[in-house]
């Protein structure tokens, strides 16, 4: 399976970059984007395996993970937010959440016939997820174009 | 409770009772507690020696609890004949102080040292064991210096108590070491159990200890070279120096050797062969020390240095005497030593009373200064002459018997020992009367009057027991009363023509200037043979220097020792606090660090 | 081979979360390195699990587990770090290191 392992590699090779840059830039706002991404590859490693639902915890961490932790570093450093910055959120988090979403509809019978999980009946609970991680990383673009000030 | 013990416990009490009854500050309360307690040590060592030491065979043991450190005392003929006479020569001593010490302030320290000695005597003698010995030993010579420095104001006096502390010390030590020995070899300490297995130990063993307990030997009876103490000590009360550097405590030494040689010889099992280096030993330091101490006694013009070289020279004899154990039977070098031992301190006693009559009564100890007293103290005199002839061994006084039956023994041992001693008779007579002249003789220089009644009559029993002495010695240890006046014809005419040589000779000095040169050897014999210069001189130095060098090496080695550890705990503490730097960062490294170690040796075990 | 450069993977999200814990930094860089960190522990341990034993159920079923264990751990750090750097004027959470306050 050649494929696999090359794909494996592709993306070790990325979230070992992503996670190296993230710790080492001096920009607040670029780190974490950086994690997300590092930690959004993590998720498709999952995927790549076959433990959807461990991707969809992945993602779901890292999301949510972002969101916050943008939030809070906005408000603590009270860093004046630069269009590239925001450009970036928004290109990160609409990435991480397409994703999956393109994903499953391209993968779907593989999803639903994979060995692991038998996930038909959580399918539901996927679009929720998923329509939940939309909005809230809707609101963020927002307030990130607004340019949000205490 | 045996009569015995009172012998040495009354005086004991006695010293107890005048420090405690001292807040009455009644001289003749506490004069009277010591006339009575030492009168009781008289009555009950009488009692022993009359009554019941004769029907002796062998050594009666009295122990009071049980086991080896208990108590014990032993009663035999040689220490029934010592407690005897100690106790009575402390009972006239005693007396005579009442006079002599009459307007001394420090009287309650006087008495209750006093008694604590004549306890402590006593308790030597008849100790049954060598722990109780070397107390004992202990006790006597502690006070012993404290009464030398009685008058501590003096500088002399105390110099002279510490002196005689330190030299006796030198003594002490060995025979300490002795006894230990004896400790570790037989593991018991007591008389009888260690005459047992004296037989079984070995000769090497034996002498050694033999040799070292000779030390303390040396010491307290203050021979060659541990002698220096004595002339010194005489800056005491004359009562003090009469009671124990005459009659007592310089005994102890002689008493030691004899109880020595009866526990290996007598009731041991030793092989006499083993000894005959002991043997050796005293004979020859012993007549050394009786010779130069009779020429040191030859330049001095202070009464009492005269008489106590003369002790010390009397003290030789006794241990020469004793040295020839090994040549003739023991019992009789021990007999001759002991005859000799009792004609002496009766007579030295004696002697000592006068001179301190003497100097009560003139306020001076320097002969010079002294000059026909005979007509103004006429018993002084009298009882002085008579110890003077004692002393010089003329016949028949006890000096004479006493001093053949050390020369007869002496003679069969060795006769340079003999010749030795025959030249020391010479001139024992001649430092005497030199003594006798100047102080009684010549023109008075000072006024004086004669001594009190407390003083002269103990002179005058001693002066008559001086007729008798043979025989109390011989009665207790021959079982004859007579044996102690007979007499070696050859040692006798010898000894006789000895003391007739020196009469004429000093007829021919003072009475027809016959003037012997002995410039030369006076400075000599005035520094007593360099014995002092040489132990403060040279000794003492090179004993500063060595401890000062072993105690700077020692500081050195402390110091260095406590402040670099301290210094190292105090470096790695400073090291480990700068670990703490209570940034997240480091302890977030440090802690990572842990646990790749931790996983390293995780993974180290289960790989093996 | 896929697993273990996956286990490679997360062991190298593991050191650089340690990494980024250790050096300097302020108080977001100490979040993602700590998510970094819990991400890669869990793929530590899930990916070798795969190799060994074939019951993934309970494989998922365990790391779903630790996500959201991760996922708490998240929200209180958050808060903590905020609280933090209100107090202290800086972000620099290296600057916190004495007791007081």
């Amino acid at each position: 399976m050649l494929l696999d392992d090359v794909i494996s590699v592709v993306i070790f090779l990325s979230a070992f970059s992503t996670g190296l840059y993230s710790i080492t830039t001096e920009k607040p706002v670029r780190s974490i984007m950086a994690a997300g991404a590092a930690l959004w590859l993590v998720s498709l490693a999952y995927w790549h395996l076959g433990s959807f639902s461990l991707a969809l915890m992945q993602l779901s961490i890292a999301v949510g993970a972002l969101v916050i932790i943008g939030l809070s570093s906005v408000q603590s450093f009270e860093e004046k937010i630069v269009r590239g910055d925001v450009a970036a959120v928004l290109a990160v988090t609409l990435v991480v959440l397409l994703t999956p979403w393109v994903l499953a509809l391209r993968f779907y019978e593989d999803i639903t016939t994979s060995i692991n999980v038998n996930l038909s009946s959580y399918f539901p609970v996927f679009v929720l997820i998923h329509g939940l991680l939309i909005l809230a990383g809707s609101i963020v673009a927002v307030l990130l174009v607004r340019g949000w000030r205490e | 409770m045996d009569s015995v013990w009172l012998i040495f416990l009354s005086p004991a009490i006695g010293s107890a009772l005048s420090l405690i009854l001292s807040p009455i500050k009644k001289r003749r309360i506490i004069e009277a507690i010591a006339v009575i307690s030492s009168l009781i040590s008289v009555f009950t060592s009488a009692e022993l020696f009359f009554l019941r030491a004769p029907l002796l065979n062998s050594p009666a043991f009295i122990q009071m609890l049980s086991g080896p450190i208990a108590p014990v005392l032993m009663v035999d003929k040689l220490s029934a004949l010592m407690s005897f006479v100690v106790a009575l020569v402390s009972f006239l001593i005693v007396v005579y102080s009442i006079g002599y010490m009459g307007e001394d302030p420090s009287y309650i320290r006087y008495y209750s040292l006093i008694q604590l000695f004549i306890a402590g005597m006593l308790g030597l003698v008849l100790s049954g064991s060598f722990l109780y010995l070397y107390l004992f030993w202990e006790v006597v010579g502690l006070c012993s210096c404290l009464l030398i420095a009685h008058w501590y104001e003096k500088p002399e006096a105390s110099r002279a108590g510490v002196k005689a502390f330190i030299v006796t010390r030198f003594g002490d030590v060995m025979l300490l070491t002795a006894i230990s020995l004896i400790y570790l070899q037989v593991g018991d300490l007591r008389y009888d159990v260690v005459s047992l297995h004296l037989g079984s130990l070995p000769s090497s063993f034996i002498s050694m200890t033999m040799l070292l307990s000779l030390g303390g030997a040396f010491g307290k009876s203050a021979q060659v070279p541990l002698h220096v103490w004595l002339p010194d000590a005489m800056e005491g009360p004359t009562s003090v120096s009469a009671l124990i550097h005459a009659a007592t405590m310089v005994k102890a030494g002689v008493y030691l050797v004899a109880r020595l040689v009866t526990l290996s010889l007598e009731y041991g099992s030793v092989d006499i062969v083993a000894l005959s280096g002991f043997s050796q030993v005293l004979l020859w330091i012993g007549s050394i020390t009786a010779f130069l101490a009779a020429t040191m006694a030859l330049v001095t013009y202070d009464i009492k240095r005269v008489l106590a070289y003369s002790t010390i020279s009397q003290l030789g004899y006794m241990f020469a005497g004793l040295g020839a154990f090994s040549s003739v039977p023991f019992s009789e070098a021990i007999f001759s030593s002991m005859l000799h031992l009792t004609s002496h301190a009766f007579f030295k006693a004696l002697l000592f009373m006068g001179a301190g009559a003497v100097i009560h009564a003139t306020g001076t100890r320097d002969m010079r200064e002294m000059g026909g007293l005979r007509r103004s103290m006429p018993i002084t005199s009298t009882a002085f002459l008579l110890g003077a002839i004692a002393l010089s061994g003329i016949p028949p006084m006890n000096g004479f018997f006493s001093k053949d039956a050390i020369m007869e023994v002496v003679m069969s041992a060795s006769p340079f020992i003999y010749t030795l001693l025959l030249i020391t008779a010479v001139l024992t007579p001649f430092y005497i009367f030199r003594a006798v002249l100047m102080t009684f003789f010549g023109e008075q220089k000072r006024h004086a009057h004669e001594a009190s009644i407390s003083m002269t009559l103990p002179m005058i029993i001693l002066a008559a027991s001086c007729f008798i002495t043979p025989s109390i010695t011989s009665f207790m240890l021959e079982n004859n009363p007579l044996a102690g006046f007979s007499v070696d014809i050859t040692t006798a005419l010898f000894s006789i023509s000895a003391v007739l040589l020196s009469l004429v000779l000093f007829y021919l000095s003072y009475w027809r200037g016959l003037r012997l040169e002995l410039a030369f050897a006076r400075k000599i014999l005035e520094k007593g043979y360099y014995f002092d210069d040489l132990y403060i001189r040279v000794l003492m130095p090179v004993f500063r220097t060595v401890m000062s060098g072993i105690s700077w090496g020692v500081d050195r080695v402390l110091d260095a020792l406590s402040y670099r550890i301290a210094d190292q705990a105090n470096r790695f503490g400073n090291f480990l606090r700068e670990i703490h730097t209570g940034m997240i960062s480091h302890y977030v490294a440090a802690f990572s660090l842990g646990l790749i170690i931790l996983l390293a040796m995780a993974l180290g075990v289960m790989l093996t | 081979m896929m697993l273990l450069v996956y286990t490679l993977m997360s062991a190298v999200l593991v050191a650089v979360g340690i990494f980024g814990l250790a050096s300097r930094g302020n108080a977001a860089k100490i979040l993602i390195s700590i998510e970094l960190l819990s991400s890669g522990a869990v793929g530590l341990v899930f990916f070798p699990m795969l190799a060994i034993s074939r019951s993934f159920v309970f494989s998922q079923s365990l790391m779903i587990l630790f996500l959201s264990v991760d996922g708490v751990t998240l929200g209180i750090t958050i808060a903590v770090l905020l609280m933090a750097v209100k107090r202290s004027e800086t972000g620099d959470m290296n600057k916190l290191n004495e007791l007081r306050g």
